[in-house]
């Protein structure tokens, strides 16, 4: 039996906490965070127990950690749950800034824990087929990916932490970064150059932006990106792959199986991609825990795709594309 | 001169499919005549004048110029030979109808720009997306604020690689094309912004590379980011990088976000889908049923030389030397990995 904790009652640990209570071996135990009554109220729905502070969660029995924090706070807490034994899947972006991220992959090293960062794109059946269909070469060589992601402004943060670029990093940071750890799995290969142009609207930060990536060994990358697109139209993905030998090509419209329509609502698409991915995610997180396998998304990866990110959060703010350095810089 | 026919000239079929095009079209526009032909392949162009029953093939350009039944001149030479063609004919007080790109240097366009001003000719350039239907809409309805401010577009014209026997070898020769994919297609695609939004380049940052066909000397793909003096935030993918197994070989689309919505164009949407047995290879295309933009086109042109005057929403020549100063100023960025800043110094 796994036992699992919690660390941040918001809106993403409804997600994580309904994949591990669907799994048979994993009980969810504890749901921390500093406002215990959202603590409390996740952890009813669960019969988990309830607590306020960090340091009770991490003196608890429970062997692995979600950290569903703000994204600022994820390298603190997470390096503490690591310290203290446990296995941790922190929420992307893993970290606001690289140094943050690097102490967390050389913590999760030195204390030989599980550490996987939430990626939780790779786990959406849709992009899982089109990571198929590359790697058995029907695209032949990937040259050109794109991807769009565009929204509303997310009302969901707490405290509105998402208006703040200090914080958040903005959606070219919070939402694209999904994007780019997509890109750079499908290609397979580093980011050398990034390049932006945005808009601010609404708020005081680019809540709009395209972002252009430059892969090593040839392939280039677009990725849009916004949390100021028409609340009707709620979250919209499309995406497109081209290489030498095929086009692959899908949006949400696409894919969407079933299809409702009532009097006086808006037409409603069901995109069953979503609904699972969060439980795949988990799964494959709790079986790495349980075999004592490495981590499908590990730190590194994290990593990579917050390079890129804050690369294209400073080309916004400079104006001026940034070089990637080797791999081997922080 | 409104109850006249027009009398064109067509100089050179170098670019076989847009000549063949306007040839046609022309065909179906009352008021105007092709009279004469003159290309520098006099085996081809007299084929052409055979076909769309041209009664002239003139062996010089000089020649055709000369002819008082021809009012205006049709260009699709190879594109490093459209300005000597469009001043010629400019001095000989024909109005130009030229392809795109306007050119291949800044110089030279603005040289056929100032050629023509001095000749009071009209001068028009190839963009054939001012008349679709649907970028026509569009336009409409940002002009009246339906959308409300527009901050970021996503355009894009991609297509099969132009490569021998179908397409001419000078398209892949950056000596007379000028480039690749970028010149190729991004000037389509920024005209298109341009147009709707009424707003201009302030800033460019390309990638550029050869890397569908390696072989090639040009560039085959590319993404731009466009920054516009009125804050929109744009990209242009320009890319030869259709495969020969995709239902269709082209595609122009634009997706506009504004304050209060969004409007998204595609222009192979408006097409059937065809599964057939009928053909030795398996697949599906996407079968289009949309009007044709040159008809549009060759009419408008028609027209406004009837007329005496300008109207929209036909490029300018110096709509071209926009387009052409933004493809530029993407190899420069591609070039130095710097935002190139518009308007250029040269």
């Amino acid at each position: 039996m796994i036992r699992v904790g919690i660390f941040g009652a918001g809106f993403i640990a409804e997600a994580h906490a309904a994949a591990y209570a669907s799994l048979p071996n994993v009980q969810l135990s504890v749901i921390a965070d500093p406002r215990l009554k959202k603590a409390q109220s996740l952890a009813g729905r669960y019969s988990a127990r309830a607590v306020s502070q960090l340091e009770e969660l991490l003196t608890s029995d429970v062997d692995v950690v979600s950290v569903c924090t703000p994204t600022s706070t994820h390298a603190g807490i997470s390096t503490a749950a690591m310290r203290a034994g446990k296995h941790v899947l922190c929420e992307k972006p893993m970290a606001r800034s690289l140094a943050e991220a690097e102490t967390m992959i050389a913590t999760a090293r030195q204390t030989g824990v599980k550490f996987m960062v939430g990626h939780v794109t790779r786990y959406e059946v849709d992009h899982q087929r089109a990571k198929e269909i590359l790697d058995r070469g029907d695209l032949g060589t990937l040259r050109m990916a794109f991807q769009s992601i565009t929204g509303p402004f997310p009302e969901w943060s707490s405290g509105g932490w998402f208006a703040d670029a200090a914080q958040s990093g903005g959606p070219v940071v919070d939402l694209a970064i999904h994007s780019f750890d997509a890109l750079l799995w499908f290609f397979g290969r580093r980011v050398t150059r990034v390049a932006a142009v945005g808009a601010k609207r609404k708020i005081n930060l680019n809540s709009y932006a395209q972002v252009t990536l430059n892969f090593e060994g040839g392939g280039l990358g677009l990725v849009e990106v916004s949390w100021a697109h028409p609340r009707a139209q709620g979250l919209s993905v499309r995406t497109e792959l081209m290489g030498t030998q095929g086009r692959l090509h899908w949006t949400y419209d696409d894919i969407t199986s079933m299809s409702v329509i009532r009097e006086d609502t808006p037409r409603r698409n069901f995109v069953m991609p979503g609904e699972n991915s969060f439980g795949s995610e988990i799964a494959a997180f709790v079986s790495c825990v349980e075999c004592d396998t490495p981590p499908p998304i590990a730190g590194e990866h994290g990593r990579e795709a917050l390079r890129v990110a804050l690369a294209a959060y400073e080309a916004l703010e400079t104006g001026r594309a940034v070089v990637l350095g080797s791999k081997t810089e922080s | 001169m409104a109850e006249e026919i027009v009398g064109i000239g067509m100089l050179s079929y170098a670019h076989p499919h847009h000549a063949r095009s306007y040839s046609h079209a022309l065909m179906q526009v009352e008021g105007a005549k092709v009279v004469a032909i003159y290309d520098e392949d006099p085996q081809r162009g007299q084929e052409y004048a055979l076909r769309f029953g041209v009664p002239n093939f003139d062996p010089s350009v000089e020649s055709l110029l000369a002819r008082p039944d021809i009012q205006a001149v049709v260009v699709c030479s190879a594109n490093d030979e459209h300005a000597g063609l469009a001043i010629a004919a400019a001095q000989a007080g024909k109005h130009v109808f030229c392809e795109k790109p306007i050119a291949t240097r800044l110089e030279d366009a603005r040289a056929m720009i100032e050629a023509c001003k001095q000749a009071g000719v009209q001068l028009h350039i190839a963009f054939p997306t001012r008349f679709l239907p649907m970028v026509q809409q569009a336009k409409r309805m940002i002009d009246d604020n339906q959308i409300g401010v527009v901050f970021g577009i996503v355009g894009g014209n991609r297509g099969r690689p132009p490569l021998p026997p179908d397409y001419p070898a000078w398209i892949t020769d950056a000596a007379h094309s000028g480039g690749g994919a970028v010149i190729d297609h991004s000037v389509h695609v920024t005209d298109a912004m341009r147009f709707i939004t009424g707003g201009e380049v302030e800033s460019v940052y390309a990638e550029t590379g050869t890397l569908f066909h390696q072989e090639l000397a040009v560039d085959d793909c590319g993404l731009l980011l466009l920054k516009f003096e009125n804050g929109i935030a744009a990209s242009v993918d320009p890319s030869w990088a259709i495969p020969a197994a995709n239902p269709f070989h082209y595609d122009f689309y634009l997706r506009i976000v504004g304050a209060e919505g969004l409007i998204a164009l595609d222009d192979t949407q408006q097409s059937l889908r065809l599964a057939t047995d009928a053909r030795t290879e398996r697949g599906v295309t996407w079968e289009p049923f949309g009007v044709n933009p040159d008809a549009a086109m060759m009419r408008h042109f028609v027209d406004c030389i009837r007329s005496g005057e300008r109207f929209p929403p036909g490029a300018t020549g110096e709509d071209g030397l926009h387009a052409l100063e933004i493809a530029l100023a993407a190899y420069e960025s591609a070039r130095t990995g710097e935002y190139v800043q518009l308007p250029s110094e040269v």
